[in-house]
C-alpha cells in the first residue's frame, strides 16, 4: 500500500515539475537573462539539499542498513556523489568570479582557453570542470550495488537482517 | 604558462556523460529487475526510485552536456544560451527528486522492518500455533487412545469381577440397609434352595434360623463394620438348615452412612458334617480300644464262672432248686459273654457277617424280647411297619444291638408310661430304608443333642447309663453307611407344631443293585 502510494507520488511528483517547466519556461528564462543569481541560488541550494540527502542515506544504512557488499558500494556512491557535489557547488560558486574576458578564443570553441594569471578560484574552476572524476566512479559504484543487490537476491529469497 | 587550454575539460566532459548514461542505465536495469523479481519488498522499490531519479538526473545531465559541447562546438551558442536555462532548472529539479526519494529511506526502512519484525512474529506465532494444534491432535489421538485402552480394562476387570460373582461356589450377595437383597448369584440361590430369583424381594435376614444370630450380626455390622467368619445357621426355603461361614461387610456413602452391606456365604454343612464325622470315628476308635481292654478282662472270669457253674450241677439232681439255680446263673453268664464277645468283635471292628435281611424281621424279634418289660411300665408300642421293604445288607446281630440301644434309651426316657411308635418306610429320593423311633418322653434338651452320640456322655446317675449306647450304634451305622439323627421336640408336620418327646431316626442303604421287591406275606 505504502508501495503503491510511493510509485504514483514520486513519478509524478517529478513529471508534473518538469512539465510545468517546461510549458513555462519564462521564470527561468527571465531569471538567465536579466542575469540574477536567482536560478544560481536555486541550483546551489538544491546541491546543499542532495548532499544533505547522501549524507543522510549513507547514515542510514550505517544505521540501519543490511549486511551485504551491496550497501557497502551503495555507501560508495553516496561518499562520492557527495564529494561530486562538492566539487559543483565549488566549481558553480568560483565561476561568478571568473569574466567572459578570462576566457581566450583563438578560433573555435575546441581551442578555447583559461587565461592567467592563474589565481586560486581560476584553477578551481579549471578542476572543478573535471568533476566525472566524481561522479563516474560514483554512477559505477551505483552500478556494482544494484548487480549485487540482484545477485544475492537471486541466490537467497529475503535479504538477512544485520542487527 | 600563460593559458590553460579547456579541452581536457571539454573531452573529459563529453566521455564521462557517456560513460553515466550508460551506467544510468545499466542500474536502471537492475533495480528494475529487482523490483520485478521482488515486487513486495520495500527496500528494492526505495532503491529503483532512487536509481530512477537519480538516473533521469543523471542522463538529464549528461545529455545537456554533451548538446551544450556539441551546440558550442558547431558554433551554436546563441542556441545554447537558449537551452541553457532550461538545462539548469531541470538539473535542479531532478536533484531535488532525488534528494526527496532519499528521505524516504529511513522511514521507509524502518516500517519495512517493522513490518518484516512483525510478520516474522506472526510467522513464529503462526509456527507456536501450529506446533501447539499439532500437538493437541496427537493428545486428543492419544487421549482417545487411552481412553479405549482405559474402557478395554475396565470391560475386562468388569468381566473378571461378573465370572468371579457368577461362578463363585459361594453366595455372594448384595444387599441395601434393610436387607433386601439388591443382587445375589447362582450358588446363593441355590444354597438357600431356590431354582431362579423368585418374583418378591428376598430379605437375607429372612435366612437367618435364629433371631439371636441375627441381632449378633447385625450389631457387629453396625458398630465394626464388617462380620468375619461368622458361623450361622440358615433356613433353606425347604424348611432344612445349612451351616454357613459367613463373612460381610457394610457399603458406606460419601457421608459415611450405611446404605447396604455386601457379603459372602460359605456353605459348611458338609464341611461339619465330615468333620463331626470325623471326630465321632475318632472317639469311636478310642472307646474301641478302651472296650476291648475291658471286655478281655471280664471275658476271663466270666469264663471262670461259667465252667464252676457247670461243674456244680454234677452235685445236684436234676429236679433240685440248686440245680435250677445254677442252671439260670449259667444262662445269664452266657449271655454276658455274648455281650462281651459282641463288644470285642465290635471294638476290633470286626464287620461280622453281613447279609441281606429284612430289618422289619430283626425289629420283630427285638420287640418280642423287650415289649414285656416296655408294658410292664405302661409303655404303649405302636407299630407302623411297610410290609414291602426292600431288604439291607447288615449284620443281624448289631443291627439289633442298635435297635435295643435305641428301645432301652426310649424306655428309660418314659419312665411314667407313654407311647413308642416304631415306623419303617422307604425314601426313594436318598434310596434309603429308614426306622425311626418316636417316644413321648421327656425330650433331649437342644443344647445337648449334638453330645448324645459322644462316648460316654450320659445324663444318667453313675451305675445307670455307661454313654455308650447311641454311640455304639452311631458307629455301627456309619459303619454300614447309613445315619443316626435326633430330634426333639418332635415336629408334627400336619398340624405345623411340635409335640413332646423324641425321635431317633435310622437310615439303611438300600442294596445297590435292582432287584424285584418280594413281599412278606
Ligand atoms: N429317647 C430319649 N429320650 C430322652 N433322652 C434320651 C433318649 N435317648 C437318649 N437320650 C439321652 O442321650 C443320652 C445318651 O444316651 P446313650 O444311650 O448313649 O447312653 P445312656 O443311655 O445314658 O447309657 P447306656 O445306653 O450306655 O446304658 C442319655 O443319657 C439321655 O440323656
Ligand atoms: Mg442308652
Amino acid at each position: 500500500m505504502r508501495r503503491n502510494a510511493l510509485s504514483l507520488i514520486l513519478p509524478s511528483f517529478t513529471f508534473l515539475t518538469v512539465l510545468g517547466t517546461l510549458l513555462d519556461p519564462s521564470p527561468s528564462w527571465a531569471l538567465q537573462s536579466h542575469e540574477t543569481p536567482e536560478g544560481l541560488y536555486v541550483h546551489q541550494m538544491a546541491h546543499i539539499i542532495f548532499m544533505v540527502s547522501l549524507a543522510y542515506l549513507a547514515w542510514g544504512i550505517h544505521r540501519i542498513a543490511f549486511s551485504g557488499r551491496g550497501w557497502k558500494h551503495l555507501q560508495f556512491f553516496c561518499f562520492l556523489m557527495f564529494l561530486w557535489n562538492g566539487i559543483a557547488l565549488i566549481g558553480h560558486s568560483v565561476s561568478i568570479t571568473i569574466n567572459k574576458s578570462d576566457f581566450f578564443t583563438e578560433s573555435t570553441y575546441w581551442y578555447t582557453e583559461l587565461s592567467g594569471p592563474f589565481t586560486l578560484s581560476k584553477v578551481i574552476y579549471y578542476i572543478a570542470k573535471l568533476d566525472h572524476i566524481a561522479s563516474v566512479p560514483a554512477l559505477l559504484f551505483l552500478f556494482l550495488a544494484l548487480r549485487s543487490f540482484y545477485i544475492s537476491a537471486c541466490t537467497e529469497k529475503r535479504p538477512r537482517e544485520d542487527s | 604558462m600563460t593559458t590553460l587550454s579547456l579541452y581536457p575539460t571539454i573531452i573529459a566532459d563529453v566521455i564521462g556523460s557517456f560513460i553515466i548514461i550508460i551506467l544510468s542505465f545499466l542500474s536502471l536495469r537492475y533495480a528494475f529487475l529487482l523490483t520485478n523479481q521482488h515486487p513486495e519488498n520495500f527496500i528494492w522499490n526505495f532503491l529503483y526510485y532512487l536509481c530512477f531519479a537519480l538516473a533521469l538526473f543523471a542522463i538529464s545531465r549528461a545529455v545537456g552536456h554533451i548538446v551544450k559541447q556539441f551546440l558550442l562546438l558547431t558554433n551554436n551558442r546563441a542556441t545554447w544560451q537558449l537551452l541553457s536555462p532550461f538545462s539548469g532548472g531541470f538539473n535542479t529539479l531532478m536533484m531535488i527528486s532525488v534528494s526527496a526519494v532519499t528521505i524516504y529511506y529511513r522511514k521507509g526502512v524502518e516500517a519495512f522492518r517493522l513490518v518484516e519484525s512483525n510478520a516474522e512474529k506472526l510467522r513464529i506465532a503462526n509456527t507456536q500455533r501450529i506446533n501447539a494444534a499439532n500437538e493437541m491432535i496427537r493428545m486428543n489421538l492419544h487421549l482417545e487412545e487411552i481412553v479405549n485402552e482405559r474402557t478395554a480394562e475396565l470391560s475386562q476387570s468388569e468381566k473378571k469381577f461378573r465370572h468371579f460373582f457368577e461362578n463363585s461356589r459361594d453366595m455372594v450377595y448384595f444387599c441395601d440397609k434393610n436387607g433386601f437383597i439388591s443382587d445375589i448369584n447362582k450358588s446363593g440361590l441355590q444354597m438357600m434352595g431356590f431354582k431362579k430369583l423368585p418374583k418378591y424381594n428376598l430379605n437375607i435376614h429372612s435366612f437367618f434360623k435364629e433371631g439371636e444370630t441375627l441381632e449378633e450380626y447385625l450389631l457387629s455390622l453396625h458398630h465394626v463394620g464388617f462380620v468375619r467368619d461368622f458361623e450361622i445357621e440358615m433356613k433353606r426355603q425347604d424348611g432344612t438348615i445349612c451351616n454357613v461361614l459367613l463373612t460381610a461387610n457394610t457399603i458406606l456413602n460419601k457421608s459415611g452412612e450405611i446404605t447396604g452391606c455386601e457379603g459372602i456365604a460359605k456353605d459348611m454343612t458338609k464341611i461339619k458334617r465330615i468333620t463331626s464325622t470325623l471326630v465321632s470315628q475318632e472317639k469311636m476308635a478310642s472307646i474301641g480300644q478302651l472296650a476291648a481292654g475291658v471286655a478281655h478282662e471280664i471275658n476271663t472270669p466270666l469264663g471262670i464262672i461259667l465252667g464252676y457253674s457247670q461243674l456244680m450241677q454234677d452235685d445236684f439232681p436234676a429236679d433240685s432248686e440248686e440245680m435250677e439255680n445254677l442252671k439260670v446263673i449259667e444262662r445269664q453268664t452266657r449271655a454276658c459273654r455274648n455281650i462281651v464277645a459282641d463288644l470285642l468283635k465290635f471294638s476290633r471292628q470286626t464287620e461280622g457277617i453281613r447279609e441281606e435281611l429284612d430289618l422289619n424281621e430283626i425289629l420283630t424279634e427285638v420287640l418280642t424280647v423287650t415289649e414285656h418289660t416296655l408294658n410292664l411300665d405302661f409303655i404303649q408300642i405302636v407299630q407302623k411297619l411297610n410290609h414291602s421293604l426292600p431288604t439291607v445288607v447288615c449284620n443281624a446281630e448289631k443291627t439289633r444291638q442298635v435297635f435295643f440301644n435305641i428301645i432301652n434309651n426310649a424306655h428309660h426316657a418314659m419312665e411314667n408310661g407313654g407311647e413308642l411308635t416304631i415306623v419303617t418306610r422307604v425314601e426313594e429320593h436318598t434310596r434309603m430304608v429308614v426306622v425311626s423311633f418316636q417316644d413321648t418322653g421327656k425330650g433331649i434338651p437342644q443344647n445337648i443333642q449334638k453330645r448324645i452320640f459322644e462316648p460316654f456322655f450320659t445324663t444318667k446317675s453313675v451305675g445307670k447309663g455307661t454313654g455308650l449306647g447311641l454311640s455304639v450304634s452311631y458307629g455301627i451305622m456309619e459303619e454300614y453307611g447309613g445315619s443316626i439323627s435326633v430330634e426333639s421336640p418332635v415336629c408334627n408336620k400336619d398340624e405345623n407344631s411340635t409335640v413332646p418327646g423324641t425321635v431317633i431316626c435310622l437310615r439303611f442303604p438300600m442294596v445297590k443293585k435292582s432287584r424285584p421287591l418280594f413281599t412278606i406275606p
